[in-house]
């Protein structure tokens, strides 16, 4: 019952990704692990809400993000402890936690759609393990 | 500190040599970049990179983390002059390249953002040869007016809706003319050069996510020209004569006042539309020469010469709209008009100084491969005519002058975001 409740909405709605809290992302990993994603924003962020619009909202990549991790929303004016635990020094920034909550990758500044599948690919299907993000990100 | 101002602004300007322009709202450019330029120089509202800095301040705050942008235009002017009784001339083959060179950055997870960058404002210039001087010799009309701003920038996030900008503006202006040379009373001036300080103020709030507005204010930048030289041609008798010392006074870049607003009617598009008054008026009236200090005795009367130049420009409103479409994450579209009214009166037209130029199309695009931008526009001022219609006098040779004038230019601009 308590995993229902913290499920993550549909994958693919045509809302785009339906954000997680990071406690809440946090207790869904340890029922059904899955890499988390955080996305760091901050109000006046303008790249940020581009991204929203333009990345985040789309139907297959918020699919995929919501099928495949716990995607995690967060404002640095309102969660200065994460900010700080992830070091996070300009916003945008996304980081892609592994099965085991380690930093698998770490993203600053805009990224477009294609930049954040293959991200997603990166870290869920295990390629951090055998090369580097930018080998990888530099295949055809 | 002025020298070492100085020193810096004169290398720059050597640097990018020859910036001089011919700007096309008055004396100044419709937009600094590719991307404002593309769209028709509407960008008081529209988020910008590096070149919120020749633009409005507060756009700077949408550039998240560090941006370096180096580019500019190459304009190409086409001009003719007809004067009274003569058959036209057009001008010397031109292209002007106007340099852009910037950097902006966010300062950690603030809300402050930070930039400078140096840039061509504008200027004019002409270079007719072969064109009968008033003793119907063959003679040219020459002039160079270029104007480069360094600009530190800093804007503030006040709310997540509201941001203020501003930027102060060291600037460094040179002017050379010719006025028909070879002929009695002929004027060589070269070397006047003059720096100036101003500053502008910006705002931009974003109603909702569709709706932005935005406004700028820009104070006027006074230019005392000095440092100039001038070879006066007295005729049959004193021959030429040159004055080694040479300033030009009441010539001033103008204040100016924009509003814009930005509207986004869907995901990919983005609609542009801004209003601006340039205080011309105030700022470009009777510019007056004086030149002293001559290399050889000269009669009792003749070791100062004063020049007026009778201008008196109008004020300006210009107005500006552009589009924008995001075809996909790599390609970005852009379109725009611009009309800026003429701001020389018919009865002052100086071929010397002739900003005419009043409706522009523009269309451009960007390029984006992973942290790269790669902008470009075309514009195209087209073609106005304008005759002299004021009565000859010693402030007004050239009643009875027509000019036209039309000009094709380049945008191109790469964004590197680190």
């Amino acid at each position: 019952m308590a995993l229902l409740l913290l499920a993550p909405a549909p994958a693919g709605a045509e809302g785009g990704v339906a954000w997680l809290g990071y406690e809440q992302a946090a207790e869904l990993a340890r029922q059904a692990p899955r890499p988390i994603v955080l996305f760091f924003s901050a109000p006046w962020c303008y790249l940020c809400k581009k991204m929203q619009r333009q990345v985040f909202s789309d139907p297959e990549l918020a699919g995929r993000m919501q099928k495949q991790s716990y995607p995690v929303l967060v404002d640095v004016t309102q969660e200065p402890r994460l900010m700080e635990l992830y070091e996070i020094k300009q916003v945008p920034t996304t980081i892609f936690l592994d099965l085991n909550g380690n930093p698998a990758l770490r993203l600053t500044g805009y990224q477009n759609r294609a930049a954040m599948g293959r991200a997603l690919m990166f870290v869920t299907k295990g390629h951090h393990h055998r090369m580097s993000w930018e080998a990888f990100s530099s295949q055809p | 500190m002025r020298r070492m101002l100085g020193v810096v602004l004169t290398a720059l300007l050597v640097l990018s040599a020859p910036v001089w322009a011919w700007a096309t709202n008055g004396m100044n450019m419709i937009g600094t970049g590719a991307v404002s330029s593309g769209m028709g120089g509407a960008d008081v509202a529209v988020p910008a990179g590096c070149t919120a800095i020749a633009g409005n301040p507060a756009q700077l705050a949408t550039t998240c983390n560090r941006v370096v942008s180096v580019g500019g235009a190459f304009l190409n002017p086409q001009m003719e002059v007809t004067m009274p009784g003569q058959s036209g001339v057009d001008n010397e083959f031109q292209l002007f390249p106007l340099p852009f060179a910037g950097y902006a950055q966010r300062i950690g997870t603030s809300r402050w953002s930070v930039g400078v960058g140096i840039f061509a404002q504008g200027g004019m210039g002409v270079d007719f040869n072969n064109v009968k001087n008033f003793m119907g010799n063959d003679d040219s009309l020459y002039s160079q007016v270029a104007f480069m701003r360094l600009a530190p920038t800093v804007a503030y996030n006040v709310t997540d809706k509201l941001t203020l900008g501003l930027t102060a503006f060291a600037g460094y202006a040179t002017i050379d003319y010719d006025f028909f040379p070879r002929g009695v009373q002929g004027q060589h001036v070269t070397g006047l050069s003059s720096y100036t300080i101003a500053g502008r103020f910006g705002a931009n709030y974003q109603i909702n996510d569709q709706w932005a507005v935005g406004a700028t204010y820009t104070t006027e930048s006074s230019l005392d020209f000095d440092g100039g030289e001038m070879r006066f041609n007295f005729g049959p008798g004193l021959g030429q004569v040159t004055y080694r010392d040479v300033k030009m006074d009441d010539f001033t870049w103008p204040r100016q006042v924009e509003v814009g607003v930005s509207f986004k009617p869907g995901p990919k598009w983005l609609l542009a539309f801004d209003v601006s008054w340039v205080n011309w008026a105030a700022a470009i009236k009777t510019v007056t020469v004086t030149a002293s200090n001559p290399n050889v005795a000269v009669p009792a009367g003749y070791d100062t010469l004063t020049i007026p130049f009778v201008m008196d420009w109008k004020d300006q409103f210009v107005f500006a709209l552009g589009a924008q479409y995001e075809i996909n994450d790599m390609w970005t579209v852009r379109a725009g008009y611009n009309y800026g009214q003429n701001p020389v009166p018919d009865n002052t037209l100086n071929p010397l100084f002739p900003a005419i130029v009043e409706h522009h199309l523009t269309a451009g695009f960007t390029f984006t491969y992973q942290d790269w931008d790669f902008d470009f526009a075309l514009e195209h001022g087209f073609s106005n005519d304008q005759t002299n219609n004021g009565a000859p006098s010693s402030t007004n040779p050239f009643a009875g002058t027509e000019v036209s004038h039309y000009q094709d230019t380049v945008h191109i601009m790469v964004s590197y975001r680190f």
